[in-house]
């Protein structure tokens, strides 16, 4: 089955930029971790996203659809990236999730995909 | 020298650098160079040849040849390349360059106007980058540190960079949205230099450029209405700064001018605009708007009462657009057709909301009211409430004046 790992950090560790070493030194882990995904025949699909600074959100709803400046969420800890993998079990699942590298701290949130249409 | 051509070209300039090299920091930074090698080649005191025969051209080719050799090395560092192929393919980009500076101001405009910046973003980024209005200045309009402001703009640069904005009108989509921002924009530069109508030269050339805008921004979009309306009431505005002021310094209101002193080319322009728009037949706020200004400056030149109809078209206003700013507005016209009383207890029963309340316009307005019904301590302190609500040197010694005179009406 396929689950999601949603990547959460506070994204003030990569203050210095993507031109940073935090941030070259986090883009080289998730090399190698994807490599290992790869290697295990695990890995789907994934991204990695830039700082939320260059996030719009669409608010939809009420009267026609409205653009804002930001993240969806204001929130000490942002979605920085996600991985989405097939695995046997969520105990699979959750072992591949302690192996993603974030810089000082962070929340991976994992979770099961519908099954596809 | 290099001042004027900076003043006359630098959107311009900025524009068309921007259509080929994407991101306004390349472009910002590719101009300085340019302006240097200029003042070093030919326009400074110690300068070593002469000017070139179209400036604005020599310092396009100069910026975007170095913007490119800049980007060409580093790739080259990237990629470790022969660093004659990127010279020979540099000379092969710049070979068909054309002679004059391309057009895209309406790119450069709309890109700042992009909506997913916030408006705060989008409004000082075009002040910055389409009207180069320095951060001091935009930090003043939005009562923030200059140093917030100057980091509002690095990151709705560096977002514009991230997210690849089109920097060509016709890749933009529907452009409604981001044309409103753009005509907010020359609207809220007109109006600083209007209210500081004392601030000098600055203040001055600071009138010009948002006329020159609009005007430009009507030639670009000649099926927008509302854009030759706005057009219309920078004219009519325009028109009369030389009666203004008086000898002394001190503002002089709309009925007191002498309408002789008044500009007829841009009164010309005015009406032309206006027909322009009419023929159109898509009414809208900014067209009303400057209908009102025609109106109320036809009622001074021909000395005939007009208060009826700017009513009717105040009315119109505020069927159109929300806000209470525009009800305030009506009060004073109100007060010419039914009564200064009437106004009064109209005022009296909105409630205004605080930002209204606590503005410039909105103690002159009832100062005015106050006067107009004999009520003097009360306008008085109207007045004085206005002098504290930060008025431009002008209007602060027409409000002393007035001031001037409730005293000597309240002494015995």
């Amino acid at each position: 089955m396929q689950f999601a790992l949603l990547i959460y950090e506070d994204e003030t560790v990569y203050e210095s930029g993507t031109e940073g070493a935090a941030w070259k030194a986090i883009l080289d882990a998730h090399a190698s971790l994807g490599a290992a995904m790869g290697q295990a025949g695990v890995i789907r699909g994934g991204a990695g996203l830039l700082p939320s600074q260059t996030a719009t959100s669409v608010r939809l709803g009420a009267g026609k659809p409205t653009i804002h400046d930001g993240p969806f969420a204001e929130t000490r800890e942002q979605l920085g990236g996600f991985y989405i993998i097939d695995v046997d079990s969520i105990e699979v699942a959750l072992e591949w999730a302690k192996r993603i590298p974030v810089s000082r701290s962070g929340t991976i949130e994992v979770r099961p995909t519908l099954p596809p249409m | 020298m290099l001042e004027t051509l900076w003043r006359h070209h630098r959107v311009r300039l900025r524009a068309a650098l921007l259509r080929r090299l994407r991101d306004l920091d390349t472009v910002d930074e590719a101009l300085s160079a340019a302006f240097l090698a200029a003042q070093v080649h030919w326009g400074g005191s110690e300068a070593n040849s002469e000017p070139p025969k179209d400036p604005a051209a020599w310092l396009y080719r100069v910026a975007l040849r170095k913007a490119l050799d800049q980007r060409a090395r580093a790739q080259t560092r990237h990629q470790a390349q022969d660093r004659l192929a990127v010279e020979s393919s540099l000379s092969d980009e710049l070979a068909d360059d054309p002679a004059i500076v391309p057009e895209n101001r309406l790119g450069l405009f709309f890109h700042c106007a992009h909506p997913a910046l916030s408006e705060p973003a989008r409004v000082a980024l075009i002040l910055r980058s389409c009207c180069d209005v320095n951060v001091e200045r935009i930090a003043q309009s939005f009562f923030e540190a200059p140093a917030t402001t100057a980091q509002r703009i690095v990151r709705a640069k560096a977002k514009l960079k991230a997210i690849g904005a089109a920097v060509e009108p016709e890749s933009m989509g529907p452009l409604e949205d981001r044309l409103q921002t753009v005509l907010d924009v020359i609207e809220i530069i007109y109006d600083q230099s209007y209210r500081d109508i004392d601030g000098g030269v600055e203040t001055a050339a600071l009138a010009k450029d948002a006329l020159q805008l609009s005007e430009c921004l009507a030639q670009l979009l000649p099926l927008e209405p509302e854009v030759h309306g706005l057009l219309a009431i920078l004219c009519l505005c325009e028109s009369r700064r030389p009666s203004r002021l008086s000898a002394e310094g001190v503002l002089i209101p709309l009925s007191e001018q002498n309408y002789k002193l008044w500009d007829l080319g841009l009164l010309s322009r005015a009406a032309q605009t206006l027909e322009t728009a009419a023929r159109l037949a898509r009414p809208g706020p900014l067209q009303i708007r400057a209908l009102v200004h025609a109106l109320a400056a036809k009622a001074v030149r021909t000395g005939t009462d007009q208060s009826r109809s700017i009513l009717a078209l105040y009315d119109q206003l505020c069927g159109m657009i929300s806000g209470t700013a525009v009800y305030l507005a009506r009060l004073s016209v109100l007060a010419e057709v039914e009564g200064a009383e009437t106004a009064l207890t109209a005022m009296d029963e909105t409630d205004w909301p605080d930002s209204v309340r606590n503005s410039l316009s909105y103690w002159v307005t009832r100062a005015d009211l106050l006067r107009r019904t004999a009520r003097w301590q009360e306008a008085e302190l109207a007045y004085t409430q206005a002098l504290a609500a930060n008025p431009g040197r002008a209007e602060a010694r027409f409000l002393q004046e007035r001031i001037g005179l409730l005293k000597h009406k309240m002494s015995p």
